[in-house]
């Protein structure tokens, strides 16, 4: 086990500093002369020039650039926002808290609901409900997220009037009104992906398990039909959730860029759609980073959450 | 041996070896299209997809209007006789983009995937038959593509690349590749062992045409049921693009675009916000039923049972 991690942290070391060098390499390809960007603006002398030219080390060569960015962002220094004239990472920090709630309510929202869809398709399979259900998880799944965030804007906002269309804060800063009215539709919107997920691989996982001799062998004893259900099956039919949950959380910080810039929520994806536009560099190779490195902590503890529910896995033969 | 070739018996029928596998082939053919189509969904998918591409096809004899042509007499029209979803806020007719959006969602979502099949089969034959080193590099570089949020890597190059059809569809390609490259990989290493690329090897063939003929048969009817979804997956991603708006540059008409557009008119008319919203979802069910269909079809453990 211990081994078996270690290897996958080299692994994943190797991963995280091939996105370095892809991020620092491709963001530096970026068109425009980079100095008018931090100027703000193409009319500077040239002594001016000389000064963003040194500051941002242009004179170096891009290696050497390379090397001073990571030892930097080691230190937790990635550099001054060319937009917002701050510290990157105190534009990040200040963000994480509102991006890490809207996911993690959107997933704790999800799994209950995904789970007890799945488990009816599984066990009214291929009778009415497991077609309904199916249909909607299918449906969930191909309808775009930033249309279905629009289509509740127009119901809740605009025409019942019940929801304030943007203005999320914390409630310390908003109040709990407010900030419970803020939340529900984004909250929704980014779960209704997910319960499609999860929907889909509980039925499947679920179909596996039916076939089992050890559910014949329960049935066989004499066990209530319930008990064979929540019990026996699912115990073990619910462990390749773990894989849709780890693909969620991997994406934690990064993928909640279409709600947050429809609701208006000042978190991480908003950030990373202003510094594309703004060509906030330092900023958007902070957040490229900082999420990769997030997700492939997900995937690491996914491993380890196998392991630990189920223990006929042995993660050193798994390792290809 | 002589007496066989008698004139007075009559004429074996001789059936060639070739001739027999071009009937097992024909036969399986038909077992998996009947298969297939045997399934309703599968049908409505296909119809509904056929319906998509004839649109497409016939765009400018199916909408009436120029899809970019400004009318400052009619802006923001609720749907009408003369404009049959109304207008947006330059006066443009809706269902016209929505006609030529179709275009757009279409050609980016098969070119992007087509790019990424050709790439991501290629390095995974290549990554699964060679090993080694050259396994490494390429498994942890698509390890790496895969540990960034898609949506974030799109936005990233289309900073740095641009956002014309083929910018866009090279951009979605980008993060389509790992699925295919992990597929085939795995695939080919179940092949690299078999006899058949042994005694291939042993005849002394080259590694390319050993690829060509033993691995890539093999891997590549496990990819075509991923090629018909990832189509569904990238057109929804274009257009979740285009709603970011850094999609396909303005004058286009893209599904994505018109709904990002037509969010700040949804009281005057919601039809051109959400209409474009709908099609979308249409097409990727329609696409997502296809692949479904077709998985089914080839999975003999599948088939009837879920």
């Amino acid at each position: 086990m211990a081994k078996y991690l270690l290897k996958r942290i080299g692994t994943m070391i190797i991963v995280i500093i091939i996105v370095s060098l892809a991020t620092f390499f491709l963001t530096n390809l970026v068109p425009g002369d980079i100095v008018y960007t931090v100027a703000g603006s193409d009319e500077i002398d040239d002594a001016m020039y000389d000064r963003i030219y040194h500051e941002l080390n242009l004179d170096k060569s891009t290696i050497e650039r390379y090397l001073i960015w990571v030892r930097n962002a080691l230190k937790g220094d990635f550099g001054m926002s060319y937009a917002y004239s701050k510290p990157v990472w105190e534009l990040i920090k200040a963000r994480i808290p509102t991006t890490l709630y809207i996911s993690i309510m959107s997933i704790v929202l999800s799994v209950p609901i995904g789970v007890v869809f799945g488990m009816i398709t599984a066990v009214f399979r291929k009778k009415w409900p497991d077609t309904v259900f199916t249909m909607i998880a299918n449906v969930l799944n191909c309808l775009p997220q930033f249309w279905i965030a629009i289509l509740l804007m127009y119901i809740f906002c605009l025409k019942l009037k019940w929801l304030p269309s943007m203005g999320f804060g914390f409630p310390a800063k908003v109040g709990w009104p407010k900030f419970i009215q803020t939340s529900i539709m984004p909250i929704i919107c980014g779960s209704l992906n997910a319960i499609a997920g999860f929907t889909r691989q509980t039925r499947t996982s679920m179909l596996e398990v039916i076939r089992q001799d050890y559910i014949r062998t329960a049935r066989a004893k004499g066990i209530s039909e319930r008990k064979v259900y929540f019990k026996h099956m699912m115990k073990n039919g619910l462990i390749p959730i773990i894989t849709v949950l780890g693909g969620r959380l991997a994406h934690i910080l990064g993928g909640s860029m279409i709600i947050e810039n429809i609701f208006s929520i000042p978190g991480m994806g908003v950030l990373a759609r202003t510094s594309v536009e703004g060509k906030d560099i330092p900023t958007l190779q902070a957040i490229v980073l900082i999420t990769t490195l997030v997700s492939c902590a997900a995937y690491i503890l996914t491993d380890i959450a196998y392991v630990v529910v189920d223990p006929r896995i042995s993660l050193s033969e798994s390792g290809d | 041996m002589k007496d066989l070739k008698d004139k007075n018996m009559p004429a074996p029928v001789v059936i060639s070896d070739a001739e027999l596998k071009r009937q097992a082939a024909k036969e399986k053919r038909a077992r998996f299209v009947r298969t297939m189509f045997s399934r309703k969904i599968v049908v409505i998918g296909a119809v509904g997809l056929l319906f998509f591409i004839l649109v497409a096809v016939f765009a400018p004899q199916i909408a009436r209007f120029d899809p970019s042509a400004m009318d400052s007499k009619a802006i923001l029209e609720t749907p009408n006789a003369v404009h049959w979803l109304g207008t947006d806020n330059y006066g443009r007719d809706t269902f016209a983009r929505l006609v030529y959006g179709a275009r757009i969602s279409l050609i980016i979502g098969v070119l992007a995937v087509a790019i990424a099949a050709v790439i991501g089969i290629s390095l995974g034959m290549i990554a699964g038959y060679f090993g080694g080193i050259i396994d490494m590099i390429i498994m942890r570089v698509m390890e790496a593509m895969m540990a960034i949020p898609a949506l974030m890597v799109n936005l990233a190059l289309v900073a740095v690349i641009g956002n014309s059809i083929t910018d866009l569809a090279v951009i979605l390609a980008v993060t389509t590749v790992p699925s295919y490259v992990r597929m085939t990989r795995a695939m080919t290493l179940r092949v690299r062992n078999s006899d058949y690329v042994k005694a291939a090897k042993m005849a002394g063939s080259s590694s390319l045409s050993i690829l060509v003929s033993h691995v890539l048969p093999n891997v590549i009817s496990h990819n075509i049921v991923q090629v018909v979804s990832n189509v569904g997956g990238t057109i929804l991603q274009e257009a979740a693009l285009s709603f970011l708006g850094v999609g396909i540059s303005i004058p286009t008409p893209s599904w994505g675009t018109m709904v990002s557009e037509g969010r700040n008119y949804l009281l005057f008319n919601p039809t051109i916000a959400l209409v474009p919203g709908v099609c979308v979802a249409l097409l990727v069910i329609s696409l997502n039923l296809l692949g479904d269909g077709i998985r089914d079809a080839m999975d003999p453990r599948l088939r009837g049972e879920n």
